[in-house]
C-alpha cells in the first residue's frame, strides 16, 4: 500500500463512522447524527436537489479525479497526451456542472407543469416539460460514459499512486450513469417504449459492458 | 459597409482570393487594397470579437452592443488606411471597440466601467480571455479539417465521444485519444503561429 492509499482508507473509515454513528465523533455532532457545518434543510424545502442533480455533481467530482491523475501524469512526464487528457477532464467537469443546473431547472419545470395539469390548466405544456426532464438525464448518462472512457485511459497511463483515483472516477461514473439512465424512463412517464427510454437502456448496456472491461 | 475605403479607391482591386484562408495581416492588406470579399471576411471574422467586447466585457444591452458593432466597423472602414502595420489590426480594433463602448455607456448614462463594480469582471481580463480565444480560433483554422471537427464537436458543441464517433464514422473508443492527438497538433500550430507573429514584428517590439 502507498501512503496515499493508507490515507484514503483511513479517511473512508472515519467517514463511515460519521455516517453510522456520528455521536462517536464527539460533542460537535447533534442528536440527529449531523456533523458541525452540515445544516438541516429549512422546513418545507427538499433535503436534496434530486438524484439527477446528484448524479451530475458526482460526475463533476469524478472528472476532477481524472484531472488530478492526469496532472500527476503531466508531472511524471512520460505520457505525451497527459495535458490533453487533463483538458478533456476539465471540459467534462464543466459540462457536468452545466447539466446539474439544467437538470434542476428541467425538474422544477416538470413539477410545475404536473401540478398545473392536475388542476386542469395548460395540459399541453406537460409533455414537453416531461420530455426535457427526461432528456437532461440522458445527457448526464452520456457524459458519464465519457468520464468512464477517459478515466480508464488515464488510469492506465498515470502514476500508480493516482491511478487509484482515476479508477475511482470510473466507478463513480458508472454509478452516475445508471442513476441518470433510470431517471429517463421515470421522468418520461410516457412508457418504456419511448425512444429516449430505449436510447438510455442501450447506453447503460454499453456502459456496463465497458465498465466490466475496465474493471477486468 | 458598402463602399471601398478612401485609401483604396484610387487603385484597381486585385483579383479576389479565398479570404478565409488568409491570416489576419494578409486579410487586412487585402482590405486596404480594396478587395470587397476580404472586407466581408474581415467583418465575419471579427464580428463575434467586437460583440463579445461590447456585450461581455462592457455589459452593454443588446441594442447598444449592436450600435457599437455598427459604429466600430464603420470607423474601421473609414480609418483602416491609417493603421501603420497590418499585423497590429487586432489590438487596434480592440482599442477602437473599447472607445466606442465607453462612449455608448456614457451616452446611455451608465457607468463607463473605468472603475467596474467588484461583482463584474474587469474588461481588461475579459478582453484578455477573448484574445486567447481568438488565438485558439486562428490555430484551429490551420489544423487539418478532421482534427478541427473533432475538437469543435467535443469542446464547443458538448458532443459525447459516442456521438462524435457515430457522426464521423469513427470507433467511439478511439475518440478520446484522437482528441488528445489533435490538441497536441493545435498546441504545435499555435506555437508556430506565435513564432511567425514575433518574426513579423519590427525588432524593437520583440
Amino acid at each position: 500500500l502507498t501512503r496515499r492509499g493508507i490515507v484514503a482508507i483511513v479517511s473512508t473509515a472515519v467517514m463511515g463512522r460519521s455516517i453510522t454513528d456520528a455521536r462517536a465523533l464527539g460533542p460537535g455532532a447533534d442528536a440527529g447524527g449531523r456533523r458541525p457545518g452540515v445544516e438541516a434543510p429549512p422546513e418545507g424545502t427538499l433535503a436534496s436537489p434530486g438524484s439527477g442533480v446528484v448524479a451530475a455533481r458526482t460526475l463533476v467530482e469524478a472528472a476532477g479525479l481524472v484531472e488530478l491523475a492526469g496532472r500527476a501524469a503531466v508531472e511524471a512526464g512520460d505520457w505525451p497526451d497527459a495535458r490533453a487528457a487533463v483538458a478533456q477532464a476539465s471540459a467534462l467537469a464543466a459540462r457536468a456542472g452545466r447539466l446539474a443546473a439544467a437538470n434542476a431547472e428541467a425538474l422544477a419545470r416538470a413539477r410545475l407543469e404536473l401540478d398545473r395539469a392536475r388542476r386542469g390548466t395548460h395540459p399541453q405544456d406537460l409533455e414537453p416539460a416531461l420530455r426535457d426532464a427526461a432528456a437532461v438525464p440522458l445527457r448526464i448518462a452520456e457524459t458519464a460514459a465519457d468520464v468512464l472512457e477517459l478515466a480508464s485511459l488515464v488510469a492506465a497511463r498515470s502514476p500508480a499512486d493516482v491511478a487509484v483515483d482515476a479508477a475511482a472516477a470510473a466507478t463513480l461514473a458508472t454509478a452516475a450513469a445508471r442513476v441518470a439512465a433510470s431517471l429517463v424512463a421515470v421522468n418520461l412517464v410516457l412508457g418504456e417504449d419511448d425512444p429516449l427510454a430505449v436510447q438510455a437502456r442501450a447506453l447503460v448496456a454499453r456502459l456496463m459492458a465497458r465498465a466490466r472491461e475496465v474493471a477486468g | 459597409v458598402s463602399r471601398l475605403p478612401r485609401a483604396a479607391a484610387a487603385t484597381a482591386p486585385p483579383p479576389p482570393v479565398a479570404a478565409p484562408e488568409l491570416d489576419d495581416a494578409a486579410l487586412v492588406a487585402r482590405c486596404r487594397s480594396g478587395d470587397e470579399a476580404a472586407w466581408t471576411e474581415l467583418v465575419r471574422r471579427f464580428s463575434r470579437y467586437v460583440l463579445a467586447i461590447a456585450a461581455g466585457a462592457y455589459r452593454l444591452p443588446p441594442p447598444d452592443a449592436e450600435d457599437a458593432f455598427q459604429e466600430v466597423f464603420a470607423l474601421t472602414y473609414v480609418h483602416l488606411h491609417e493603421l501603420r502595420r497590418d499585423t497590429a489590426f487586432r489590438p487596434w480594433l480592440a482599442q477602437l471597440t473599447r472607445r466606442i463602448c465607453g462612449q455608448i455607456a456614457q451616452r446611455r448614462g451608465q457607468q463607463a466601467l473605468v472603475e467596474p463594480p467588484s461583482d463584474r469582471p474587469d474588461p481588461d481580463d475579459a478582453i484578455g480571455e477573448l484574445e486567447v480565444a481568438l488565438d485558439v480560433q486562428r490555430a484551429l483554422r490551420r489544423l487539418p479539417a478532421d482534427c478541427g471537427a473533432v475538437l469543435d464537436r467535443f469542446f464547443c458543441q458538448d458532443q459525447s465521444y459516442a456521438t462524435i464517433g457515430d457522426e464521423l464514422g469513427l470507433p467511439a473508443g478511439t475518440i478520446a485519444s484522437r482528441i488528445s492527438r489533435c490538441l497536441r497538433r493545435l498546441r504545435d500550430v499555435a506555437a508556430e503561429t506565435g513564432r511567425e507573429d514575433r518574426d513579423r514584428r519590427p525588432p524593437l517590439e520583440r
